[in-house]
């Protein structure tokens, strides 16, 4: 199997599904001509030269304007994939996507559908600082009639993004910075992965650990080095959060009895929780202690990168909130805003 | 009865310990939640200690005392046992045993000099510290345990105070109690061992007699060599037993019957219980039900299977009943010769010991060295006589003796 980047797997599936379907078409910023072409972290490299400028469309810095056209593109027959450049600036798209994207195809009683993809990306990575570095998922987790996507591995990204072009629903699809240049194998043909179905990346017996892109690299690490301290860990990879694969959580912790949720996302109301709750609600009987969840602390993301090491969760938080669990204590990475 | 323990907090991370410097309101006076009612020192700073509970507050240690966290400072009463304790009825003691412990956070590398105190940024979350308070509960158990202790029938109260934190009791706590029950005097019964105990108390209603006779093995291993010996596994020495059995009760319809409360009922079949052993405490007999008409193969693919079943506690209820005699092996646990009991609701029991060489003379009068196994049945004397049995074990014993007869046309398959 070839091996590439996540950006050159997005990079196929992209290719690939506008040469399938020519009602497929990208919008974002500087994603066709600036610098070497493709964006800022290459992901359109190459498409605008195939393509043509109808079909990658490089947009002003107005996500606002360019995703609701996104919106009613796609409510007139196209199947927009609209980039925004960080998953920060979402906070500049909740009316198009909450309000319309999410709700137009209910509100209208199904005479019309929203195809629309919005691809951004998550996460810390070295000193972007608190505004080019947040972990937006939980909140459009909370939002009836999106979808997210969350993949690690440069064949689910490509995979999952294929699905999500297809799909006839408004999906959100969000990447992480720091993964973009990870390698990984990518078969010859690229399926669609059906979203809602989870991956055991590594199978334990002692504690059942749910997590995300850069967490989920983290927990498969400390599953190799807590081996060593006799703690066999079960790895979930959900790749979706909405729809959610809880089964094969809730038989994983059937199995093991212990439950960690590692995401990047700040801890307080982030999808931990939601993950947790359903845990405790459909396998109560089945836990020997408390869930743990490793977060982000209640904090704005520092500038320098010492000071961001200790609001991101790193190894060494997943490494404890696994000694936490197997030793039935609460753990928590709190933190109190400064202002507070 | 409501008693508050007003414990040490640890106030920064490196704290161990600290001195009562000064009580800020008088012993057994009324407070109200958010008071500050005392003053100790650590190793930085004066520190004020907040109550958050009504009542009356009686101290635990005088002034200058050390205290290590989470040692109790004071109690903080009701106004029933205020009085109770101004009266000489209530004792105070203190019943923590374990310093609570706050969450970690824990900062990877020194910030430069200077910079934010980590302390002030990242303080212990109140809300999850208080689940270390001592519970009022006197039994804490996580679901885990609870589930599995219900369904092995244990008592939670005779394993409290249990392994995990504030004497939670946790799976571990109910494996160790199972695996281990010589651990404590008494051994709550499981299920199993309570089903067992029944039984056996039943078979003692049943009038038993046994009968022995030693038959030579000599001509079953050679067939069995010679199958091995031409590729044909053969099934195990348990499975020929119960085919021989089987044509033996075949023969032998007196012996196919049960004890049923208004008479003796007859069967035209043959089932036949197996007994195994799962673990070193339990028994279990699974049974082959139409073992006349079931193959020497079939039989062996059958005690392999139900094996398993009982290894893997997956045994249906039907694979259990309805078994008219039982073989019991204990061959391969060294014993010569066992007594067996019967099971309730069966005509009798087999039990077959280790195989053993002794001298013997063949026809013609030499001496040879024949391999032979002692076998006793137990019979219930209601509904089998003495003669019965006997003519039962000689016919056992002819095919064990002359195997050639499981080629008997009249038997379906071997």
């Amino acid at each position: 199997m070839p091996e590439m980047t996540y950006s050159a797997a997005l990079n196929r599936a992209l290719r690939e599904e506008m040469m399938r379907d020519n009602s497929v078409f990208i919008m974002g910023e500087d994603i066709g001509v600036w610098g070497d072409g493709g964006g800022v972290f290459s992901v359109t490299k190459g498409l605008l030269e195939e393509f043509g400028p109808e079909r990658i469309r490089d947009t002003p810095i107005s996500e606002e304007g360019f995703v609701s056209m996104g919106v009613g593109a796609a409510m007139v027959g196209s199947r927009p994939v609209v980039e925004v450049m960080y998953s920060d600036f979402l906070t500049l798209v909740m009316d198009p996507l909450v309000n319309q994207a999410a709700k137009m195809r209910y509100m209208f009683g199904g005479q019309v559908k929203v195809p629309l993809v919005v691809r951004t990306n998550l996460g810390a990575s070295g000193g972007k600082a608190a505004q080019h570095s947040q972990s937006f998922e939980s909140w459009f987790m909370h939002v009836p009639g999106l979808k997210i996507v969350v993949p690690t591995r440069p064949e689910d990204a490509a995979g999952l993004l294929k699905t999500a072009i297809r799909d006839d629903n408004p999906v959100i699809f969000l990447e992480h910075k720091s993964l973009y240049f990870m390698k990984g194998e990518v078969p010859d043909v690229i399926e669609p992965i059906p979203f809602g179905q989870a991956l055991v990346r590594r199978e334990g017996k002692d504690v059942t650990v749910v997590a995300t892109q850069v967490m989920l690299q983290h927990a498969l690490k400390a599953a190799e080095q807590l081996q060593e301290e006799g703690i066999d860990i079960e790895v979930i990879d959900p790749r979706t959060l909405v729809p959610l694969d809880i089964e094969t959580i809730l038989t994983s912790v059937r199995k093991t009895g212990r439950c960690v949720i590692a995401h990047e996302a700040v801890e307080r109301a982030g999808w931990a929780a939601e993950v947790g709750f359903q845990v405790s609600l459909q396998a109560f009987d089945y836990l020997d202690a408390p869930i743990v969840r490793v977060c982000a602390a209640n904090l704005p993301i520092p500038y320098t990168k010492v000071l961001e090491s200790v609001v991101v969760p790193n190894l060494d938080d997943v490494k404890e909130g696994i000694r936490a669990v197997v030793a039935g204590r609460p753990y928590s990475r709190g933190g109190k805003a400064i202002h507070e | 009865m409501s008693i508050v323990e007003l414990i040490l907090p640890r106030t920064s991370d490196a704290m161990t310990e600290a001195i009562l410097a000064s009580w800020l309101v008088a012993d057994q006076s009324e407070v109200v939640a958010g008071d500050i009612v005392a003053e100790v020192e650590t190793e930085k700073a004066m520190v004020e200690v907040t109550v958050e509970s009504d009542g009356f507050l009686v101290a635990a240690v005088p002034v200058s005392a050390t205290v290590e966290v989470g040692g109790v400072l004071a109690f903080v009463l009701s106004g029933q046992d205020i009085e109770d304790y101004r009266s000489g009825t209530l004792v105070l003691g203190t019943t923590v045993t374990e310093p609570p412990q706050p969450i970690q956070i824990s900062p990877k590398t020194e910030p430069e000099a200077g910079v934010i105190d980590q302390q002030e940024v990242f303080a212990t979350p109140q809300e999850l510290v208080g689940i270390y308070r001592a519970s009022d509960r006197a039994l804490v158990s996580s679901p885990l345990a609870r589930k599995l202790a219900k369904d092995a029938g244990l008592d939670l109260a005779t394993l409290a105070p249990g392994s995990g934190p504030g004497g939670r009791i946790v799976r571990a706590d109910i494996e160790a109690a199972l695996s281990n029950p010589s651990g404590k005097q008494v051994a709550p019964l499981t299920p199993r061992q309570r089903a067992m105990a029944a039984a056996m108390v039943q078979s003692t209603t049943i009038p038993h007699f046994s009968i022995s006779r030693d038959i030579p093995l000599g001509e079953l291993i050679q067939l069995r060599l010679q199958l091995k010996r031409s590729n044909l596994e053969p099934p195990s020495l348990s499975a020929f037993f119960v085919r021989i059995l089987a044509i033996a009760m075949r023969d032998n319809p007196l012996s196919r019957v049960s004890w049923v409360a208004d008479g003796i009922k007859s069967h035209s079949t043959s089932a036949i219980g197996v007994a195994v052993a799962d673990g070193d405490t339990d028994l279990v007999v699974p049974v082959i039900h139409n073992a006349e008409s079931k193959s020497l193969w079939d039989i062996g693919k059958e005690i392999q299977g139900l094996s398993l079943d009982v290894k893997d506690r997956r045994l249906r209820p039907e694979q259990l009943q309805g078994a008219l005699a039982t073989i019991s092996n204990l061959g391969m646990f060294g014993i010569d010769t066992l007594t067996p009991i019967i099971p309730p609701g069966q005509c009798f029991i087999i039990g077959i010991g280790r195989s053993r060489e002794r001298l013997a003379y063949d026809s013609e009068g030499r001496v040879i060295e024949e391999t032979y196994v002692s076998v006793t049945l137990s019979g219930d004397h209601r509904i089998l006589t003495g003669l019965g049995a006997a003519r039962l074990l000689d016919r056992f014993s002819d095919v064990c003796e002359n195997p050639i007869q499981l080629f008997d046309p009249e038997v379906f398959q071997i």
